[in-house]
């Protein structure tokens, strides 16, 4: 629709008179990986729904939410994160340190 | 629907327009939009950043987030309120925090709309310590 989806997000972390580190995350990995963890928590969530319970909600809040949907929320963002193709969501750098968050 | 749609279809429902006129305004409409169903103007809005600045003799900050991606975000933590526990929802009303108040839709849309030049902040200070720093947060 707009360009196209961006498929790895690279952190890049410097500090000192090191030569730092780079970090890849593949994101279609972890889009597929998250989206696997999603079906089985959903699954095993309604087979057993008190074996897999969040720590959120234990006070008898009535909308007491399952990790599925949890889940589900962060695969939603991933997905928007990567709708925008390649671009630098963050960089932040002083004089001895630099950390950068990049989509490409 | 769009926006668009349902505002002309406010106008057929008051008598304004006909509906042969409401039909020649929708499919207008329709002939702008690219074949995946996007108006220019959400495909334009979707491509906008909020961009924060920072520059300083010391320390540079380059922030960059899709307009959209806060939507969904501000969707996230909106749907995530009645995850919050009663007491400390109550406890957070003692020290005067509100959540239920927040509109986030209200937010997204005088970050979108409201800003005609798109800068939300542009502030210029100098300090003995750190020196010149330039903060700049805008949309484009």
């Amino acid at each position: 629709m707009l360009t196209k989806r961006s498929n790895f997000l690279l952190v890049q972390i410097k500090t000192g008179q090191g030569p730092g580190w780079v970090i890849p995350l593949p994101l279609t990995v972890l889009d597929v990986t998250l989206a696997s963890l999603h079906d089985c928590l959903a699954f095993w969530g309604d087979l057993f729904p008190n074996l897999i319970s969040s720590k959120l909600g234990r006070d008898g809040t009535k909308n007491k939410p399952k990790p599925a949907e949890l889940l589900a929320l962060l695969i939603k963002l991933i997905n928007e994160i990567r709708s925008y193709g390649s671009y630098e969501l963050v960089r932040v750098e002083d004089e001895e340190n630099r950390i950068s968050i990049r989509l490409y | 629907m769009s926006q668009e749609t349902m505002k002309i279809l406010e106008l057929l429902e008051t008598g304004k327009i006909t509906r042969q006129e409401a039909l020649e305004l929708i499919n207008s409409l329709d002939a702008h939009r690219d074949p995946e169903g996007v108006s220019p103007a959400a495909a334009a809005s979707a491509k906008r950043f909020l961009r924060v600045r920072v520059d300083g003799d010391k320390t540079k900050v380059n922030v960059n987030v899709p307009l959209n991606l806060i939507k969904v975000a501000t969707q996230i933590a909106d749907a995530s309120m009645k995850w919050i526990p009663q007491d400390a929802h109550e406890q957070m009303k003692k020290q005067g925090i509100d959540l239920s108040k927040i509109d986030f839709d209200e937010i997204i849309n005088l970050v979108d709309q409201g800003l005609s030049d798109g800068r939300l902040v542009d502030v210029e200070t100098e300090d003995e310590i750190d020196g010149r720093i330039k903060v700049e947060v805008y949309v484009d």
